[in-house]
């Protein structure tokens, strides 16, 4: 049928666009961002240091006068007090790449672990709420590769 | 992001008001709504898959947020929107916009340690907007108040339907 044939076509060019904003996205994304990454700060730390850098790190240890968090391979000393952080907890850090492994903060935003944790059941309640309130009024018809109306299948 | 919780109770907010103000609109849209608030947490499948491994696999780079910008969630809701019977696209890709939309306009308020949000709006612009700095995703209070409002909501749609 012609219809079919359209919707095929449209599933095609949109699923292709998809892979290909997520292959671009990917090759720009790096390049775009003022900050550098992981990887590269990891590969010459030296090379990196005096630029402002953004992190999303796990914190490690905490002592009175700073704390040491890591992401992926890349352990820093954010040499300041944090009041209420512990380890386990998320930080946001915005601030100055220092030798030593060592980042200057602008700014750091503590995520608490346990609020993660609790964020990550909430969200699941969450997608089932959407699945559970969606498959109440539509159900799957098989022939027609389609979601119809609950009780017109 | 907010919680999916926040978002799937903004979309019923904002699907149930449509529905309501829209008699062209049944109500079984509202729900498509709360999947549409969803969709651009589709890129969390990074958590299981991550973007790295698919790069590495098949030798190009790869992200998984481009489904968390406008262009893939869009595009996502444009597929979404083909699942539905040919007279009810037009109807399902609205509302799955419209919970796309509230994704974002939730998304942008999140505290941000330099200030600034993800380029939202890719592939039309790469400009990161300023981040609102109200709340952070894992912050128990805005899905209260998404929890409210839907609630509000609801008693709302149920005095409308038995008037």
């Amino acid at each position: 049928m012609v219809g079919d044939r359209r919707r095929l076509l449209l599933l095609v060019v949109l699923v292709g666009g998809l892979a290909a904003m997520s292959v671009h996205y990917g090759t720009v994304v790096d390049d775009q961002r003022p900050y550098p990454t992981q990887s590269e700060v990891l590969a010459d730390y030296e090379g990196h240091v005096g630029e402002e850098v953004y992190f999303w790190m796990t914190v490690e240890s905490v002592r009175p006068d700073a704390v040491v968090a890591r992401s992926a391979g890349l352990r820093l000393t954010i040499p300041r007090p944090v009041p209420g952080v512990v380890p386990g907890d998320v930080v946001q850090v915005h601030g100055t790449l220092r030798p030593g492994r060592v980042v200057d903060p602008e700014r750091v935003i503590v995520s608490p672990r346990s609020d993660l944790l609790a964020m990550y059941v909430i969200s699941v309640l969450g997608a089932a709420l959407a699945a559970g309130a969606f498959l109440r009024h539509w159900s799957v018809d098989p022939g027609a590769w389609a979601f119809v109306p609950r009780g017109e299948e | 992001m907010a919680d999916l919780l926040a978002h799937v109770l903004a979309g019923y907010v904002l699907g149930t008001l449509l529905v309501g103000a829209r008699e062209s609109i049944p109500s079984r849209f509202v729900p498509v709504a709360m999947v549409g608030a969803a969709l651009p947490d589709l890129a969390k499948v990074r958590l299981l898959v991550p973007s790295e491994l698919i790069s590495s696999t098949l030798g190009v780079p790869f992200s998984w947020l481009a489904l968390h910008r406008l262009g893939g969630a869009v595009a996502v809701a444009g597929v979404g929107a083909l699942l539905f019977r040919r007279g009810e696209r037009p109807r399902a890709f609205g509302l799955l916009a419209l919970g796309v939309a509230s994704h974002f306009l939730l998304d942008l308020p999140v505290k941000r340690a330099d200030g600034f949000a993800p380029p939202y709006l890719y592939p039309l612009s790469m400009a990161r907007p300023p981040a609102g700095g109200l709340y952070l995703s894992s912050d128990l209070w805005p899905t209260l108040v998404a929890a409210v409002a839907a609630g509000a909501v609801w008693v709302g749609a149920r005095r409308r339907g038995r008037s």
